[in-house]
């Protein structure tokens, strides 16, 4: 067994990742209509309810993960929201020519990344049947292929880098019935695809995955969580393959890549044990025990049956110990069956290698091996199913059956805890044909030359002009530049001059603090109020500990102005003189105060008009 | 359709469509299968499929070299399937004519394909098997519904007469979207004595792709046709933008009200006949439906006069577009008046200054029905009914002797008198006039449900 926490050896795995990163365009419009890309509305309009169908694929065959999808038979609901959404996201209407700022940018950053432009875009359609896009696909075109990014003097191959529609993001899921949300569906995206990356480890595909998005930063991009989200494929030697989907925050993707590794190698663990029992392949059939059950005192048995599902029980040869063995931290192997039937709308299995007690079970599963003639080494695996087919138990064999000769190519998605889930098998090839609305688009060798004659300054070079330029710490540099609100930071220290770590410091914790603790609406506060508060501070007609009463202020009352503010609030700084002249006041009325007790009581009278340290120092001279 | 420079190098090097190639020009090489290209775009750029599936234009001049590395499956093979049948179904014939719902896209080339034989649509609903016993009629033609016109009505016609009265239980018929509810009309008027359920159907979305909404249309195609207690032709297809349930509207009383939504067919003066979920449930919504009747024959009446007209009179609209038509031999005309059936007629000598008067139409119109042609006035709001007395200007085309045409969808008041003088040599006026103010196929309401308008 492998051991947990040791540091892993990636040259000796074989470690081999491609990584694909998805970073959405700034355009006003989407990529093929005239809807709003600010995905800022919170209520939707109404819900469309859509089924999605597997459809033959080139040469009429069915790609396996489009046919694993429509096996599922799911009703998907797309909320529908006011100004971001038309009847092209509903697929009610062709597509409207293509944005053609968003093809601007996608090509800035494909020639940042020293890509190849074709002479001629054609724009495709990737079948998509997860629901995530109403029509079935998603509109995608190559715009840049064979470039590369240099990185610790190495050449890192970019693929390809293609230009499409976001798909809309899902709300929810329940009895594989899934909610999206249509405002983000048709937001330009580039999706940019790397070679295979050989010999890095796990830290350093995380710090590629860093430098592209950094490229991507160099032009005008969304940013903000959501915005950009990786995608990253992971293989050890041994034969085994998975593309982790949807990993939104950039710093779980080391951890992401190792936790993939090791279970690769759990998994390889498993087979290896299977094979010493000499399992070959998994014969099981699954039987319908539902009669058998009939008296069972199992809470969750008895509700399956009552809800009149099927239990269907199958014996696994030489499977006992193999689905409590663990694959990544905190999760099983049979958990990771349990997600897998939980795709075809099921809550998940009962298996022998579980603690049975937990479920009052015991004397169920005694009658189960019973029944199933089952050796010491076998396991029972129980599922309920809403049909009486056994398509899911037929389906659970399947995937067993993979584990079981190594055949496991499969989506993953990324969990929070930088764990990963079983989605689908991975798609095939067979998954592009052309979009027939959308006629190809020449692209003339003057039009791509302009584009690369005034592509915008790389990242790397404006983050140093950035740190000397507006004297703000490394970090404090790399936060901002990161930020959705690098834009405005940087109009409110040219226009106002107010000082750029405290800017910027504002709008990293600050604002943050106010949102997250006090539950201040900062989506009331316009930018002309942050040029007012910025502007004051500039002047000195306040100080920085104003700040937050005064962001707090206009999420209330943003009718109001900058010099009504200051003195509602009572925000005009107090001089130090003035701070010994209500000292003295204080303890000449009440003597028997304490410090402590002083200075809070003078803090209360002054806050935000005066460095509280001052306070302290000065209340201290008169207690000495 | 490459550029003839591209045509002759691909001649010279034996390169077809569907092979593997490999190109190289100054800056690069690209490997890919060769694909046709469409009339649009650069025709001097050569389409590749790379194999990571995306296809891109590679411009062609004298430093590009190709070479065919190897042949290429054969394209345009569409998925089909044999049709199965179960005992205890109903048989229900199938017959496809076009459009939408029977094309295919080549999902390599993009080319789009019509289907040559039925199985091929039912491929893409195989739920039709559990349905019905589908009896596939080979396609009397393919044609897209805009370059459709009586003749493939009365050939549709022939075809459901023909199958019903070897006793299958009801028909579906596939068909373009366009035109739809001009053939649900034709159907509705030539299949005399109709006793069981034709539904007509078509998609707005490919069935290429996984929203296909003719998937659905057809499941609920096969339930009405196979299962409805219903007697008449009928469009069924989406009721909402939802993949919810469909309505079957009355061939007479429908009309496509979308370019493109999956709900564009709508019941226009009328409810629809019923709602049919893809479960198979049925719930009629429409007192007045004929039942169905297994023991009675339909009669397939297809005589047409294709020498009617339908015109739409405007502001600024010349009336001499009636002499126009009256002169090519036209037997009867439609007109799409305003509101109750207003045309142009400002027939009073005033002065208005400034203003122009529209010339009117009345004095054309009469000399039209001078000359034997049948005047049919319907309305271009579509909903309501049209009235010859409200207004003077009303009055003053009825006295012309311009029949006014009820509640009756100007599409199909043109299917009807094209069918009507069909059966006529010579136009007897009052004959005409009687008979497009009778109801026949269910195209008159004699009261309108208040809930049907934009229902």
């Amino acid at each position: 067994m492998e051991e947990k926490g040791k540091k892993l050896n990636f040259k000796q795995l074989g470690l081999k990742a491609g990584l694909e990163i998805h970073q959405q365009l700034d355009t006003r419009f989407k990529l093929f209509c005239k809807s709003t890309t600010a995905v800022a509305e919170k209520v939707p309009l109404e819900n469309i309810r859509r089924k999605l169908h597997a459809v033959a694929g080139e040469l009429g065959k069915f790609d396996i993960a489009t046919q694993f999808e429509s096996m599922k038979d799911r009703t998907f609901a797309y909320q529908v929201f006011a100004n971001e959404n038309c009847m092209v996201e509903a697929d009610e209407e062709p597509p409207h020519e293509l944005n053609l700022d968003a093809l601007e940018i996608a090509l800035q950053i494909a020639l940042l990344l020293n890509c190849q432009i074709p002479d001629e875009l054609h724009v495709m359609r990737k079948t998509v049947t997860d629901g995530s896009n109403t029509s079935g696909f998603q509109r995608t075109i190559l715009v840049g292929m064979e470039g590369h990014l240099k990185y610790k003097g190495k050449k890192i191959p970019i693929t390809y880098i293609n230009l499409e529609e976001d798909a809309a993001a899902i709300v929810g899921e329940e009895d594989g019935n899934a909610t999206y949300r249509l405002n983000r569906m048709g937001v330009p995206l580039v999706e940019i695809g790397t070679g295979l990356l050989e010999g890095f480890t796990a830290e350093e595909i995380e710090d590629i995955a860093f430098q592209i998005g950094m490229i991507c930063r160099s032009t005008s991009v969304k940013r903000g969580i959501g915005t950009i989200r990786q995608d990253v494929n992971v293989s050890i030697r041994g034969g085994l393959r998975a593309e982790i989907k949807g990993v939104q925050e950039l710093n779980l993707l080391s951890k992401i890549v190792e936790n993939e590794a090791r279970r690769q190698i759990a998994m390889t663990e498993i087979r290896n044990s299977l094979k010493r029992r000499e399992v070959k392949k998994v014969t099981a059939r699954p039987e319908d025990v539902t009669l058998l059950l009939r008296a069972t005192k199992s809470k969750v048995l008895r509700g399956m049956i009552d809800s009149h599902m099927t239990i269907f029980g199958m014996k696994l040869g030489g499977f006992a110990g193999m689905l409590k063995r663990q694959i990544s931290p905190a999760r099983t192997l049979g958990k990771d069956l349990a997600d897998f039937v939980g795709i075809f709308g099921l809550k998940g299995i009962i298996h022998s290698d579980e603690d049975l007690q937990k479920y009052n079970a015991v004397e169920d599963f005694e009658k189960l091996r019973q029944h199933f003639s089952a050796r010491g080494e076998d396991a029972i695996v129980l599922l309920g199913e809403y049909k009486s087919t056994g398509a899911v138990a037929e389906q659970l064999i399947n995937r067993l059956n993979q584990i079981v000769v190594g055949m496991e190519k499969e989506t993953r998605a990324a969990n929070d805890d930088g764990t990963t889930r079983f989605v689908r098998p991975l798609p095939g090839a067979a998954r592009l044909y052309p979009e027939t609305d959308v006629i190809p688009m020449p692209l003339s060798k003057e039009f791509v030359e302009k584009i690369r004659k005034n592509l915008p300054e790389p990242w790397y070079r404006k983050f140093e002009k950035f740190k000397s330029q507006y004297k703000v710490s490394e970090d404090l540099a790399r936060q901002m530049m990161e930020s959705e609100k690098l834009q405005l930071f940087e109009k409110i220290v040219k226009e106002t001059g107010a000082n750029p770590t405290i800017v910027a410091s504002t709008f990293l914790s600050t604002l943050k603090d106010l949102e997250r603790r006090e539950k201040v609406e900062l989506q009331r506060i316009a930018e002309r109020h942050y040029f007012e508060i910025f502007d004051a501070l500039a002047k000195e007609k306040i100080l920085k500990e104003a700040l937050p009463e005064l962001f707090k202020y206009f999420a209330e009352k943003p009718g109001e102005t900058i010099d009504g503010a200051i003195e509602e609030l009572n925000l005009v700084p107090i001089t130090v003189a003035d701070l010994h002249k209500m000292t003295k006041e204080l303890l000449e009325q009440s003597q028997s105060l304490t410090y402590e007790k002083a200075v809070g009581l003078i803090m209360s009278k002054v806050r935000g008009r005066i460095d509280p340290q001052v306070v302290m120092s000065t209340v201290k001279k008169y207690f000495k | 359709m490459y550029s003839p420079d591209i045509d002759s190098l691909l001649k010279s090097k034996k390169i077809k469509v569907g092979d593997r190639i490999r190109i190289t020009t100054k800056t690069a090489v690209h490997e890919g299968i060769l694909l046709p290209r469409i009339e649009m775009g650069d025709t001097q750029s050569i389409v590749l499929k790379l194999d990571n599936g995306y296809n891109i234009g590679i411009r062609y001049d004298k430093d590009v070299q190709l070479k065919r590395l190897e042949g290429g499956a054969k394209l345009g093979v569409i998925p089909s399937v044999h049709v199965r049948t179960k005992p205890g179904l109903p048989d229900v014939s199938f017959i496809a004519t076009g459009g939408t719902i029977g094309t295919h896209v080549d999902y390599r080339t993009g080319a789009v394909y019509m289907i040559r034989k039925p199985e091929e649509i039912i491929a893409t609903t195989p739920e039709l098997e559990d349905i019905a016993n589908i009896k596939v009629i080979p396609a009397p033609f393919t044609v897209a519904s805009e370059d459709m016109n009586h003749t493939h009505w009365a050939k549709i016609a022939e075809l459901v007469a023909k199958e019903l009265n070897k006793g299958r239980r009801g028909a579906v018929v596939t068909h373009g979207t366009d035109t739809l509810h001009f053939t649900s009309a034709a159907l509705s008027f030539m299949l005399k004595n109709l006793s069981k359920p034709v539904a007509v159907v078509g998609a707005q979305r490919s069935p290429d792709r996984g929203s296909f909404d003719g998937h659905m249309n057809l499941i609920c195609s096969g339930y009405f046709a196979g299962h409805s207690n219903i007697g008449e032709v009928a469009v069924v297809m989406h009721a909402t933008t939802n993949d919810d349930y469909c309505y079957a509207h009355r061939g007479t009383k429908v009309r496509k009200m979308h370019s493109s939504r999956r709900d564009a067919f709508r019941s226009i003066n009328d409810m629809p006949l019923a709602k049919i979920w893809p479960s198979g449930k049925i719930e009629q919504m429409n007192t007045n439906v004929r039942t169905f009747d297994a023991n009675k024959k339909v009669e397939a009446d297809t005589k047409f006069e294709p020498k009617v007209a339908l015109v739409k009179s405007y502001p600024g609209s010349d009336p001499e577009i009636v002499d126009w038509h009256v002169d090519k031999g036209c037997r009867g005309i439609i007109i799409e008046g305003s509101g109750l059936g207003h045309v142009p007629t400002s027939e009073r000598d005033i002065d208005i200054g400034q203003l122009q008067t529209n010339p009117s139409w009345i004095p054309h119109i009469q000399s039209a029905i001078e000359q034997g042609v049948v005047v049919v006035i319907t309305t271009q709001t579509l909903y309501g009914r049209v009235h010859p007395f409200v207004y003077r200007n009303l009055r003053l085309l009825y006295k012309t002797g311009a029949v006014f045409g009820e509640d009756m969808l100007p599409e199909t008041a043109y299917i009807k008198l094209g069918w009507l003088l069909g059966h006529e040599k010579e136009n007897d006026f009052e004959k005409e006039r009687n008979a497009m103010q009778t109801n026949i196929a269910g195209e008159i309401s004699r009261e309108t449900d208040a809930r049907s308008f934009l229902f």
